[in-house]
């Protein structure tokens, strides 16, 4: 990062962080339960752009070896893809996690008639 | 190119965090996603973005629309939180992005690798293919997802079964009590 | 090159999950065959429990080792805690085909042990996992199905109630601790927890403890520690008593493993002498956040439980101060060590904690196995969990009223009991840390106490409130005039031999049987590298 307008792994990781904290935020006011789905997929898209950014600007190679020899990386060759693997198992996550989800905001509305979290206050103790 | 696309996902992000109506903040998320999608474009991590785009954007995103059309019958669809409970939440949203990045401002990051020149991204002079991302293509991914990733693999395919059989569970319309034998198979 | 398949050797130790992963299919595909069945998804189900039992107790003799590429570590912890895993799941199901079947119709039945042995299956792997990513894959799976389970009487209110409020909470959660891991895959640039762990203690950054923060929550999620615990009460309260059965010990029993492997791989690197004078620091201080998160978890639920009127939820938060228990304890594991900084100043063995924490696990499962049947027939015959409807239980039911009592009595700790030694255990290991031992010490006594009142609550209506039938205005009073005649035959036989087991059991583990099973099988593994060797408790 030799200066602010060349683009490198510090941006990517505020521009994580500001998608992190919109998340967060999106989390804590929101009354509706996709509302607060939506500020979780906020979070994880945050994740992934950390996990691509860092796999492809700081880690191109498998950690053990590269990070000793980072001037001869290049020739190291075995490329390391952690990041990225994880960034497509996070995108199959998401998806199993928002069916299951969205299947139980569904069965909360027939029984509730809304999905306002607030009405979720049957047991309380 | 990086600005653009930033810009595009900080100020969808954080409308989603202003507005309060759902479908605004589908909307949002689309935009936002698809932001994430072209990040990963500029990394050189096409498959990744293509990825994003099917299954993310196409998918997930589909089924959050489904969602809110199904149980967004309210009046004005708006459930407005109290406004000082919106107030706090965006107040408390700020001081988290300011204090997150007071962290990264004093936590060294890693080196950056890539030899054709620190903080040159990639994809900025793209076509070359064997900058650091030229690692990413579908052949190592799938030599990775098999190999080293095979057990994770195979776990997420019955995760995902699972899935299934729990949401068919929860949102099919079962009249139990008549359990007998009369509901459907 | 194409990818090499993993090798026999490797394979064979992870059959438990392919067992697991084999019965689901089978439970759902069982009803092609003979449509509209209970019995039989439920006897593929047990056939599958039982493959997986017999393998994991196969491979409970496996010193430790790392296999599929760093994804799982398999170890005689792991193995032994697979075990109990299984024969618990087993229990359940007995309990399920007693008193919840007809809650659900044949046609659902193979949903729900699908997602009973899924959830299993994920549990099983969190014992095991080693890598960030077979961490987050594994929660995801022990947790998906077990947000719907929750919610499987969903025509009713409370259900779907409990299962709005698990998933929203896990859901953020994991959220949070899949952005920690991406924060900790990108400042060490791997996702094998060793390699983090070696990482995070030798330098510390701002980020990295983001990452270890936010990795922590969605373990504190899982154990219901105490700023997450708000779903625990009403999740057990809106479930089936089964699933809270199963999510009161398997669920928080597999978070405590993993909680065990975490905190252990920064403690190796520290043994091993990475990170100097100043990583120990960092762990000394990691060691006593977790250990007084678990005290307050305890002290909180202990407090609340104190008012509680539905018993189900009593022993929620029951399970909360049980997880606080094991956790005090548990924390204990980043500071120890044979050698480096952690045997130079103290004087405990991670497998002392290891064996601590599977004799706790193994006494705590039999006894909440236990509560929780005998409340799930009570309130199969009364139609209530409110702690009023017990009254005269003692002179209705002896069986019922006299093992309740054993089983509150354990989870209390009284002296000859499995609870008791447990205590004495997680005791054992808080003594060899020096004066924040005691402290903790003290805490776990405090807390005891604490819970004598509530534990004896229940005993108390049974044995003598309203046992006489004067002023008697609860629903046991209007159903014993049916029920009266029927009592020989109102328990099951299969009920009174789960409860028996159980009891025995109790009694048992309380005279000292299993504690040296548990040490043998106490062993936790530690990379090379880092730590010697595998680090047994008998070694010192």
């Amino acid at each position: 990062m030799n200066s602010f307008l060349q683009i490198g792994l510090g941006h990517f990781v505020a521009l994580s962080l500001l998608v992190l904290a919109a998340g967060v935020a999106t989390v804590l006011t929101k009354r509706n339960a996709i509302g607060i789905l939506i500020g979780v997929e906020l979070i994880l898209n945050a994740a992934g752009i950390n996990l691509v950014a860092f796999n492809a600007l700081a880690w191109p190679t498998s950690a053990e070896a590269g990070a000793a020899v980072s001037a001869a990386a290049g020739a190291l060759g075995q490329p390391a893809l952690d990041g990225m693997v994880f960034t497509i198992f996070l995108i199959v996550l998401a998806a199993a996690e928002a069916a299951v989800a969205l299947a139980i905001f569904l069965n909360f509305y027939n029984n509730f008639n809304s999905i306002d979290v607030e009405k979720a206050n049957a047991m309380r103790g | 190119m990086f600005y653009l696309l930033a810009a595009l996902m900080v100020a969808s992000a954080w409308a989603i965090v202003f507005t309060s109506n759902i479908v605004r903040m589908a909307v949002y998320l689309l935009l936002a996603l698809s932001g994430a999608a072209g990040l990963y474009f500029l990394l050189d991590a096409e498959l990744l973005g293509a990825v994003q785009l099917i299954v993310y954007v196409g998918g997930t995103l589909i089924l959050i629309i489904f969602g809110v059309m199904l149980t967004s019958r309210e009046i004005g669809m708006a459930l407005k939180p109290k406004p000082w409970e919106g107030a706090a939440g965006v107040v408390l949203g700020i001081v988290l992005a300011g204090v997150l990045l007071l962290a990264q401002v004093y936590s060294q990051l890693p080196a950056e690798i890539s030899s054709q020149g620190a903080g040159a991204v990639p994809g900025a002079a793209s076509g070359g293919g064997a900058t650091s991302g030229g690692g990413a293509t579908v052949e190592a991914f799938g030599k990775v997802i098999l190999g080293r990733y095979l057990l994770v693999f195979e776990v997420a395919g019955v995760l995902l079964l699972v899935v299934m059989v729990g949401a068919a569970y929860l949102a099919r319309r079962t009249s139990w009590p008549r359990s007998a034998g009369g509901t459907q198979p | 090159m194409m990818p090499k398949l993993p090798a026999w050797e490797e394979i064979r130790l992870v059959l438990p999950e392919i067992g697991l992963a084999v019965g689901m299919c089978a439970v759902l595909l069982v009803p092609f065959a003979r449509r509209l069945s209970k019995s039989v998804p439920a006897a593929a189900a047990l056939i599958a429990l039982g493959l997986a039992g017999f393998f994991a107790v196969d491979s409970l003799g496996v010193s430790g080792r790392s296999i599929l590429a760093g994804a799982l570590v398999i170890d005689p912890f792991s193995q032994f805690f697979k075990v109990l895993l299984v024969v618990f799941t087993v229990l359940v199901l007995a309990q399920w085909l007693l008193a919840g079947k007809d809650r659900i119709s044949a046609a659902d039945t193979p949903d729900f042990l699908c997602l009973l042995l899924g959830a299993t299956a994920g549990m099983a792997l969190m014992a095991s996992a080693a890598n960030l990513l077979s961490i987050v894959v594994s929660i995801e799976m022990a947790s998906l199905p077990s947000y719907a389970l929750a919610g499987m009487r969903k025509l009713q209110r409370r259900g779907s109630e409990a299962a709005l409020k698990y998933v929203l909470f896990g859901a953020v959660a994991s959220a949070l601790m899949i952005y920690g891991c991406s924060l900790l895959y990108g400042l060490t640039g791997s996702l094998d927890l060793p390699t983090v762990a070696n990482a995070v203690v030798s330098g510390f950054s701002p980020l990295l403890g983001l990452g270890v923060l936010l990795l922590f929550v969605g373990l504190a999620f899982k154990l219901s520690a105490v700023p997450l615990h708000f779903w625990c009460p009403d999740v057990f309260e809106g479930a089936p008593t089964e699933v809270t059965t199963f999510l009161s010990v398997a669920s928080k029993g597999a978070a405590v493993c993993l909680l065990t492997r975490i905190l252990w791989s920064f403690g190796a690197a520290a043994a091993a002498g990475v990170g100097g004078e100043r990583g120990w620091n960092l762990l000394v201080g990691l060691a006593v956040a977790v250990a007084a998160l678990g005290a307050i978890t305890a002290t909180w639920g202990n407090l609340v439980a104190m008012h509680q009127t539905n018993l189900k939820r009593l022993l929620a938060y029951s399970s909360m101060a049980h997880a606080g228990y094991l956790m005090m304890a548990v924390g204990l594991i980043a500071i120890s060590g044979p050698t480096g900084p952690a045997a130079a100043k103290l004087n405990l063995l991670p497998g002392h904690v290891a064996a601590a924490v599977l004799f706790y696990l193994l006494v705590y499962l039999f006894m909440n196995m236990g509560a929780f049947t005998v409340v799930a027939l009570a309130a199969q015959q009364v139609g209530s969990e409110d702690l009023r409807a017990y009254r005269g239980l003692m002179a209705w039911s002896p069986w019922l009223g006299v093992l309740l009592t054993v089983f509150l009595l354990s989870l209390f700790g009284m002296p000859g009991l499995g609870g008791f030694l447990g205590k004495i255990y997680l005791a054992v290991v808080m003594t060899k840390v020096g004066s924040i031992g005691f402290v903790l010490i003290a805490v776990l006594l405090f807390n005891t106490l604490l819970s004598l009142y509530y534990y004896m609550r229940p005993v108390y209506f049974m044995a003598f409130a309203g046992g006489s039938g004067a002023e008697d205005d609860s629903p046991l009073a209007d159903a014993r005039g049916s029920l009266m005649p029927s009592l020989p035959g109102a328990v099951p036989g299969v009920g009174v031999a789960v409860l028996v087991i159980c009891a025995l059991a109790l009694v048992w583990t309380g005279l000292g049987g299993g504690s040296g099973m548990t040490k043998d099988y106490g062993l936790i593994w530690s990379p090379p590298g880092q730590a010697a060797a595998i680090v047994s408790a008998e070694s010192k």
